[in-house]
This record gives C-alpha cells, structure tokens and sequence, in this order.
C-alpha cells in the first residue's frame, strides 16, 4: 500500500515536470505573441518600448532559458507574477479556486448521487419504462455540449422567467459585506445545474452497465431462487457490488469536471479558474496559464489516487497490485 | 484592507462548504423560499430619485484603474482627472489644469492647476503629484510614449511646466488621456484601492465580475445624479441578457443585435470616429520589414499599383458595405479624420461609381483580355489576398461584402480570417481589414509617415511620400493646434497629391462604426461628443451630466 502510494508519488513529479514542458513547447510553437496581445490591435508603440516589452515578458531569451528561469522560481515556491493582471499567480489562483471548487463540488456530489440513483433504478427495472426513460434522458444529456445546455438553463430560468441571475456570482452593485448567503445560492444554482446535468448521465449508464453484470451473476440467481426480494437483492448484493467501480468512476472523472466547468464558467460569467485559464490563455499569459495548468493536473491527478486508495480499503482483493 | 481580506476569505470559503451543502438539500426539495428579495435596477421606487445605475457595456476594466496598465482614453473620466479634457464639441479644455500655454517656441507646456482638486482621500491634488505620474509612465513607456518629453517643473502658485525635446501638436493626446495618480498612495497594489481625482470612486472590483464605484464628495466639478454606479464585466450576448432579463440600465450591442427590443429600453446610437477600412501594401513584393519588433516580408505586386487602390477608393459603395455588414449603422468614412476638425473635405467622393473604377484601371494598363472577369496588367491578375481578424464579426461581414463588390470591376480579394498574430505577420504583404480613430489626428501621423515604417504597427502600407512626410511632420511639430489642423489636410490632399483615398490611398477607409447601447427610456446620456475607438468607454467621456428624467 505504502509502496504503491510512494511510486504514484513519483510519477506525478514527472507528469508535472512533461506537462510544464509540453505547454511551455506549445505556446513556444503557436503562432500567438505575447508581445501583440499586450500591446493590442491599436497602438503605436516606439522600438524602445517594445524592446521594453520583450524584456518584460522575456521573449527575447531562448525558450530553454525561459523554463528554467521559471522552474527554478517553481522550486522556491514561487509561481511567478502574471503578466496580464501583474500580480502574483499563487493568489489568483486562490481566489479563483475556491469559487470553482464550490462549483465541481456540488456538480460532482449531485451527478454522483443522481447518478448513481438513476442507473440502479434503471437496470432493477431493465427493460421497462423507466429504465427506457433514463436511457434516453442520459443518451442526450451525454451528447449535449454543455455550453448549450448552460445556454437553454439560461434562456428560460434567467430570461423568460427571471427566477435565477444571468451571470456572475454575487448580486450587481452589493457591497461584498452585504451579500448574504442566500444571494451568493442565487447565482450559483444555474451553473452548479449545467455542470451537473451532464455528469449524472455518464454515471447512470454505466452504473446501469455494471449492475445488469451483476443481476446476471450466479450468486444474484442463487438469491433470487432463495426467494429474496428485489430491494433485498439490491441491499445484499447490487450495493456492495457496484459501488466499488461507481466510486472509480467518480474520482476519475475530476479531469472531464475540469474541462466542464471550463465551459459553464465561460457561459455564465462566473468567475473561477475555467474562466482564468481561457483569458491567460488568449492573451498569452504563460505563467498564469502553466499555473493553472499545474494545479488543475495536480487535483485530477489526486482524484485518481483517491479512487485507487479507495479501492483498496475497500476491497480486500485489490491490496496486492500496485 | 488585508485584514478585511483575510476574513473575507475565511468566511467566503466558509459560506462555500456550507453552500455545497444547502444546494443538495435545496434540490431534495426545501425550496429556496421567496423570490429575490433584493430590488433590480428595473423595479424602482417612484418616490424617490433614482440614483444608481447598472452598465453592462462590456470588460471595461482593462488597465484595472491603474495608468501604467493602460487605463487611459475616455475611461478615465470615471475615476481620476487629467491636466485636459475634451469637451462635447471636441475642443481642449483644461480639466485639472484651469488653462494652458504654450510657448513661443512650442516646446513648453504651462498649466495653472486647480486649487480645489482633491483625491478621493480628501487630499489635494499638487503639482508634485502630475510630476510624478508623468515620469513614471515616461519611464514605463509600455502604454504611453512620452519619450519627446524632456523635462517636467514644478513652478510656484500651484503650476506645472512640462518641457519637450521638440515642438507637438499632438501632446494634447496624451494630455487628454493620462489620469494623474498620487504619488504618496501610488505602487504596484494600486489597483487593488485606486485613489483618483475623479467623479467616482471605486469601492469594490471582483475582478471578472464587477466594478462598483461610488460618488467621490471631493470631486470639484458638478455633482452627478447617479451616486453609484455598477459594471457588470459581460460580453455582448451576456450582456443583453442581462437587459433582457431587467438587470442593467444600459448596455452595449453590437449591429446585429441592434433590432432586439427591451422593454422599457430604447436604443440608442451615437455616431463615431471608430472607422474600419482595406490597408494595402504601398510598394512591390521581396523586401523585408519589421512589424511589432519581428521581421517580416513587405510588398505586394498587385496592390502597389496606385490604379488598383484607387479603383477601390471610388468603386467600393461605402453605404452598401454599412448596409450589408453594420444593417445601416454607420457613417461613411474617407480618411480617418471624416468630421473632425482636422478633417480635409475635398477627400469625399462620388464612389460605388463602378464606370470611374473601371476607367482608373484602363488607363493604367489593367484590361480584362481574357475576360474571365479579372482585369489584367503585363500578364498579371489584379489579384491579392486580405486579411481579416477572423474572431471579429464586424470585420468579417466588411471584408466579404467588400471582395464581393471588388469584382464587379475585375479586382479579385482572396479573403483570409486568421489571428491578430498571423495578421502581424503576413500583413504587410497583402491587404488587412484595418481599423482606427481618435479624439485626435496622431494616428493620421502612425500610419502615413515614412519614419513610422517598422515602427510597432505603424504604417503597415511601408507607404512613403516625401511631400505628405513633410505635411505630416509640420502638423507634428506645430505650435498650434489651428495650424496643425491645415497641415493635416494638406497631408490628405493638397490639390496634388496626398495619403486620402483620392491621393495614393495607402489605406482605403470605408466605414466609420455607430456606437449602439440599449437604455432605459429615462435615461438622458446628456449631449455625447463624436465617440472615440473603444465601445466600452467610449460613453465615459460625460458621465457627470447623466440624469434620470420621468
């Protein structure tokens, strides 16, 4: 257990090492200049100043140069300073991460949950109506965008029939001191919803996949021929059963939240660090942006570890694999 | 203020735990209750005067307050003063600075300062203070360049002498659109509580969300009607929905959206100087320049014959273009200057007079032998590529209605939608959708001069006139702003030559864009001057005279 944990430890150092080099090549290798997207589409800036400006985002240093400039700072615990807001990536990265931890958070326990509900209610009823209507309800949802779908949430609960805001994540023109916790709910709902939508449909199906695996099993025949009922079925057998890979599933699925939450942030104006990570990105801002990127991999990565240690507390026949 | 934050933060991450919470067992079927119990901006109460607003005219915050970061041109007026502003009928006048004078020699600069300017802190604005913020961004030199400044004096009585390294007309720019910090309160966190001399104060920014400024009681000039004013950081869709949904006073919409009704909102449209035209490279194919510092390749064998951007200027029809791409609102423009008052009038045309192309062309030598409908030279197709910023509607719809129209008299334009940083890079060797306009006849200067050439994006054309050099300079180095404003026209046509359409055309202005916003019906936005480059701000320049009616 202890060794499995050291070598996974091992190999995020790694992962975190190529994924900082791959973005720094990538944005090397993309055709985006920091430079222009500093000065902007309507300037006359002199050849000093922008000499001054390569200097300030040190484009004039080999790339090579560059990443180990930054990786030695990485090392000292200092993420840099973003380029684009000129403050210290580490705190706007705090600030952005608690907004969209609170969002994934709640996506993540309500898509679990529903999930996980949907699927059983769907394969202890195979076949019939419900089990057709869940079916179809996951099919879309699994292959609706989710931008659109924030953008249906949007039309009809915020402008149709106004009972949710349009955007952002507190009231307009109310002083921090004065929003009240109901408020900040208010603007949370909608994109918490899209976010959740979505995440419910892959769990079900494949909760349904596993749990008709299971009702097909000998032992759950055996069950059946000694007379135990379906809800005593589901409690003795389909829960222990299935909710070992369900938990797998979840865990794994932080890095698709991610990517999730990316969209509905962009959609709802709601500031967290899907939001943060598009504009560094735009604008060229490779500190801010390798950053995120860092962290975002850091807590997918955690994710998986958790659904391996989970795993293994909880069923026995896993221990000895690393 | 750090205190506040920390406990901001504790509480924040506090009430967010506890949100995860709630949200589940609100959709486990507690309900959330009564409706929103906070008033919108739409319901207000009759009793009273209405004193607050809600804008949603786009990310207004570029530059977060902070001159250094480019917070600058027209959206300054909200937060701090600067030595000059530009009143309604675009002339000079002093804001912080009760008057000005120049020099016999043109190269000082002397502003008498207002005694009863204060900060938002209550403390006073002093000459020490302009100093200061001028030497810093010379410093700087990212966001303005104030690299012909030589000196900066304090003098007494309160006045300040700036001194430069020559004569410039055009200083009266940045003199418009530098708000002056104080320098007791001024580092590298001042953004985070930004003390300015201006009509309001901020009193919270959520970044990516929100500007909330308050009513500033030290202001010196005239009290506002609106106390507080609140942005909301959204883009266009975004933004209308807000309006839609009864959240915001005004906000700003892009010509497509222009026909969307609101209740309660009306639109309205205000004419600009954000003009929008082909820039085409001046000279041949195979040379090699600089474009924002890196080299690139210059020329173009098509467009560097004055025949083809001539039959251009005059065959285009520049209301069809607004029709198609902007459903009519805009303006016709000729040379960046259109109705300002260093604007030459002899510039404006006849044009979308397809005959008058086709006849520049002829006499030129490009003739259609082939007739497959693309006029020839020498065995060349009047043929080249343009580029457009492809992320940018506007831009978009202009250069597809504009290649359309081009081959009614055989020019055929390869359109190319990319990135500003591909445009960077290929732009001087084929035509680009340009852009540009301001309060002020610089840019005429950036983009026609010849010592603009390789300099940032300036003068993309590589377009070099000896006669319009000498022109542009005068203007430049003028002591006047009269006699600036006769050098500029004659820079655009002097009965013989010149850079406007009907001279060598280096770039062929087209459209001049309406600034739409959508506002509530009560809401008088005061007598607005002709709007500068920038949708966002562009409404700023006086907000102190907004008022409320019934």
């Amino acid at each position: 257990m202890a060794k499995s944990i050291v070598i996974r430890l091992i190999r995020v150092v790694t992962l975190l090492i190529g994924l900082s080099i791959l973005t720094f090549s990538l944005i090397h290798l993309s055709p985006m200049d920091p430079v222009n997207a500093y000065i902007g589409g309507d300037s006359s800036a002199s050849p000093e100043q922008i000499e001054k400006i390569k200097q300030y985002w040190g484009v004039d240093k080999s790339p090579v140069e560059q990443y180990l400039a930054w990786a030695k700072a990485l090392l000292q615990g200092n993420f840099g300073i973003s380029k684009l807001y000129r403050s210290p990536v580490i705190d706007i990265i705090q600030s952005r991460f608690l907004t969209s931890l609170a969002l994934m958070g709640t996506a993540w326990i309500l898509s679990g949950v529903i999930g996980y509900v949907l699927g059983m209610t769907a394969a202890m009823n195979r076949g019939k109506w419900m089990d057709k209507l869940i079916k179809w309800y996951s099919y879309t949802l699994v292959s609706t965008p989710i931008f659109w779908m924030g953008l249906i949430l949007l039309i009809v609960f915020a402008v149709w029939l106004k009972w949710f805001p349009v955007g952002l994540a507190m009231p307009a023109g109310v002083m921090e001191s004065d929003v009240r916790f109901i408020d900040r709910i208010h603007h949370f709902v909608l994109p918490a919803l899209t976010l959740s939508i979505l995440g419910v449909a892959n769990v079900a199906m494949h909760t349904r996949e596993k749990m008709i695996d299971i009702l097909n099993t000998e032992y759950v025949i055996f069950a059946r021929a000694r007379g135990e009922s379906k809800w005593q079925i589901f409690k003795n057998h389909g829960v222990r059963n299935s909710i070992i890979p369900a938990i797998s599933l979840q865990f794994a699925y932080f890095g698709e939240l991610f990517g999730g939450s990316m969209l509905a942030e962009q959609v709802f104006a709601y500031p967290g660090l899907g939001s943060t990570l598009t504009t560094a990105g735009l604008k060229g801002d490779l500190p801010l942006m390798v950053g995120i990127i860092l962290i975002s991999s850091l807590f997918v990565f955690a994710g998986n570890l958790i659904a391996d240690i989970l795993n293994k507390v909880v069923d026995p026949r896993m221990k000895g694999e690393a | 203020m750090k205190e506040n934050q920390k406990k901001l933060t504790n509480k924040r991450a506090f009430s967010y735990a506890a949100l995860v919470l709630s949200v589940l067992l609100l959709l486990a079927g507690c309900s959330t209750g009564s409706k929103q119990s906070d008033p919108s901006p739409g319901a207000q109460n009759t009793s009273k005067v209405k004193d607050d607003l809600v804008l949603a005219v786009g990310i207004m915050d570029g530059g977060q307050f902070d001159p250094k970061k480019g917070w600058g041109m027209t959206q300054i007026r909200l937060t701090h003063s600067s030595l000059l502003a530009i009143d309604s009928d675009l002339n000079f006048i002093g804001d912080l600075a009760k008057s000005y004078t120049i020099s016999e020699d043109a190269l000082t600069w002397t502003f008498p300062l207002r005694e009863e300017a204060k900060f938002s802190n209550g403390e006073q604005v002093t000459p020490e203070d302009v100093k200061y913020t001028y030497e810093m961004l010379k410093e700087d030199g990212i966001k303005f360049d104030l690299s012909f400044v030589k000196s900066i004096d304090v003098l007494e009585n309160n006045t300040i002498a700036i001194t430069l390294n020559e004569p410039r007309s055009t200083f009266v720019s940045q003199l418009t659109e530098i708000g002056i910090v104080p320098k007791a309160h001024y580092d590298e966190h001042y953004s985070e509580n930004p003390v300015g001399s201006g009509p309001y104060k901020v009193v919270q920014y959520n970044e990516g969300q929100q500007v909330i400024m308050e009513y500033n009681t030290y202001w010196y000039g005239k009290e506002p009607q609106f106390k507080k004013l609140t942005f909301l950081l959204l883009e266009e869709d975004a933004a209308l929905a807000a309006a839609k949904a009864g959240e915001a006073d005004i906000v700003y919409v892009p010509p497509t959206f222009a026909e969307q009704k609101v209740e309660g909102m009306t639109l309205r449209s205000y004419e600009s100087i954000d003009s929008r035209g082909i820039m085409l490279p001046a000279v041949p194919s195979g040379g090699k320049g600089l474009t924002n510092g890196k080299e690139v390749e210059t020329g173009n064998d098509v467009t560097s014959d004055l025949a083809i951007r001539q039959a251009l200027n005059v065959g285009l029809d520049r209301q069809k273009l607004l029709d198609v791409a902007l459903d009519g609102h805009g303006k016709k423009a000729y040379s960046l200057a259109d109705g300002l008052p260093w604007f030459n009038e002899k510039t404006v045309i006849e044009d979308g007079n397809i005959e008058a192309a086709t006849k520049i062309l002829a006499d030129s030598g490009w003739v259609d032998t082939n007739k497959d409908g693309i006029v020839e030279k020498d065995g060349r197709k009047a043929e080249f590529d343009m580029y457009f910023s492809s992320s940018d509607q506007l831009r978009s719809d202009l250069s597809l209605a504009a290649a359309d129209q081009a081959s009614a008299f055989g020019i055929k334009i390869n359109l190319i939608g990319v990135t500003w940083d591909e445009i960077y890079l290929k732009g001087k060797t084929a035509a680009v959708a340009w852009g540009g306009g301001r309060h002020h006849p610089y840019q005429l200067y950036t983009m026609n001069a010849s010592d603009q050439i390789d300099k940032g994006i300036g003068n993309m054309s590589n377009y070099h006139n000896p006669k319009v050099d000498e022109y542009l300079h005068q203007a430049l180095t003028s002591s006047s702003l009269e006699e600036a404003n006769k050098y500029w026209k004659l820079a655009q046509w002097d009965g013989e030559t010149g850079f406007s359409g009907i001279g060598d055309a280096p770039i062929v202005w087209l459209v001049r864009v309406d600034h739409l916003y959508l506002a509530n019906e009560k809401l008088d936005l005061g007598k607005q001057p002709i709007h500068s480059h920038g949708h966002e701000w562009a409404l700023f320049g006086n907000v102190t005279e907004w008022t409320w009616g019934k």
